[in-house]
């Protein structure tokens, strides 16, 4: 089981940056993977009855790629399902593998799975009823974690042929790709979750607990931003001669800076250009426009 | 020795502010300052980050000056007194 800490110390491979990519924050990456990390365990705790003990769905990876890289399926046992997300312009799909779907519904009737030449045999009414209600289920169960995450829930669902014909999303929009797998009969069956790029965005706009929790870094930030410090108002300097300075004497008068080339200093460090006047009451200090300061 | 330059800084007063109450400082916002009640009207010229001497300060023919009330070796490392600020934006 992965914590917080190993998928936070898990490294990303650094890939160059390609215009019109999405950006996204280590932090939003880091929620989004366990989002879906706990989508792919709730996917197997619900299959746990009808599934061999070692199949179990399993989160691969996140990674952003336009749609038209997104190699399809075209298997006649194909599932994919189209849905958007409730309140937001997010779109996205779920594609399963003709493989994966075959061993699912092989599993679920209790029959022996799929022979390598009856593999590739389309699914009989019945067992595309079962797919459906398979695709469905997972549907909903991927609906209660977003909700859950504070993404919101799932809607408009819609079975879909030919993905590349969905006119879901245009060839070079870029899409968040969500990879997950099973292990079985000696190969890897996959499944791909695809959302519209924005869905990473929308996850910073509600600021769901999950991302919350996960960081740490904004607590620090917070108690860093309540820290004191103390300015000081520095209205000149001069350069004196240390000679100079040994003869200064109580009552020895010192014509100051007209407080017109002013600043704010913190421990010795410039950190604004002020304009100040003195009155008998007390000193009012404007900030000025900086100049670089030294 | 003695030729030594030493650069001083005219401090008229110190406050303690919030990091974040720093940050947000921008061109045309204005600090009012007065000094803790009992607190004189003086200036600290320093050195090093220590205060070398304490003047009292007044306005003479519209120049600042500051008179020298103490200095020497028993005022160094001497603190400022804190000052209060309210922040306020400038409307003209």
């Amino acid at each position: 089981m992965n914590t917080t800490a190993t998928i936070a110390n898990q490294k990303t491979p650094i890939r160059k940056y390609q215009l019109g990519q999405p950006i996204i924050r280590r932090e939003q990456r880091i929620a989004f993977e366990r989002i879906h990390r706990a989508v792919a365990q709730t996917w197997s705790d619900s299959m746990a009855e009808y599934l061999p003990s070692d199949a179990a769905l399993e989160f691969e990876g996140l990674d952003f790629d336009a749609f038209s890289s997104v190699s399809i399926d075209e298997s006649l046992c194909a599932k994919i399902a189209l849905f958007s997300i409730a309140s937001t312009p997010i779109g996205g799909f779920l594609m399963m593998t003709g493989a994966l779907a075959k061993f699912l519904v092989s599993n679920r009737l209790g029959l022996k799975s799929a022979t390598d030449d009856k593999a590739n045999e389309p699914f009989t009414r019945i067992e595309t009823a079962i797919a459906r209600e398979t695709t469905r289920a997972m549907l909903t169960r991927l609906s209660d974690v977003y909700a859950t995450a504070g993404l919101g829930r799932i809607g408009n669902i819609r079975e879909c042929d030919d993905l590349a014909d969905s006119f879901l999303f245009a060839p070079d929009e870029y899409l968040a790709l969500l990879k997950f797998r099973m292990r079985a009969l000696g190969e890897e069956l996959r499944l791909l979750i695809g959302l519209g790029a924005n869905a990473a965005a929308a996850m910073s706009e509600r600021h769901p607990a999950t991302i919350a929790k996960s960081n740490s870094r904004n607590a620090i930030v917070d108690v860093v931003r309540q820290l004191p410090i103390e300015v000081d108002v520095v209205l000149g300097s001069w350069n004196v001669p240390l000679s100079e300075l040994l003869q200064l004497r109580t009552g020895d008068k010192i014509v100051l800076p007209d407080g017109e080339d002013a600043w704010l200093a913190a421990r010795g460090v410039r950190i604004r250009r002020i304009g100040v006047e003195v009155s008998a009451t007390g000193t009012s200090v404007e900030i000025r426009r900086s100049t670089r300061m030294r | 020795m003695t030729h030594t330059v030493i650069q001083v800084d005219a401090v008229l007063c110190r406050v303690r502010m919030q990091a974040d109450a720093v940050a947000a400082l921008s061109p045309s916002d204005r600090l009012d300052i007065e000094p803790e009640a009992g607190s004189q009207f003086v200036i600290s010229l320093m050195a090093e980050g220590k205060t070398i001497a304490v003047a009292s300060v007044e306005v003479i023919d519209g120049r600042l000056v500051a008179t020298i009330i103490n200095n020497g070796p028993g005022l160094a490392g001497r603190r400022i007194d804190q000052w209060k600020y309210t922040k306020a934006k400038t409307t003209a």
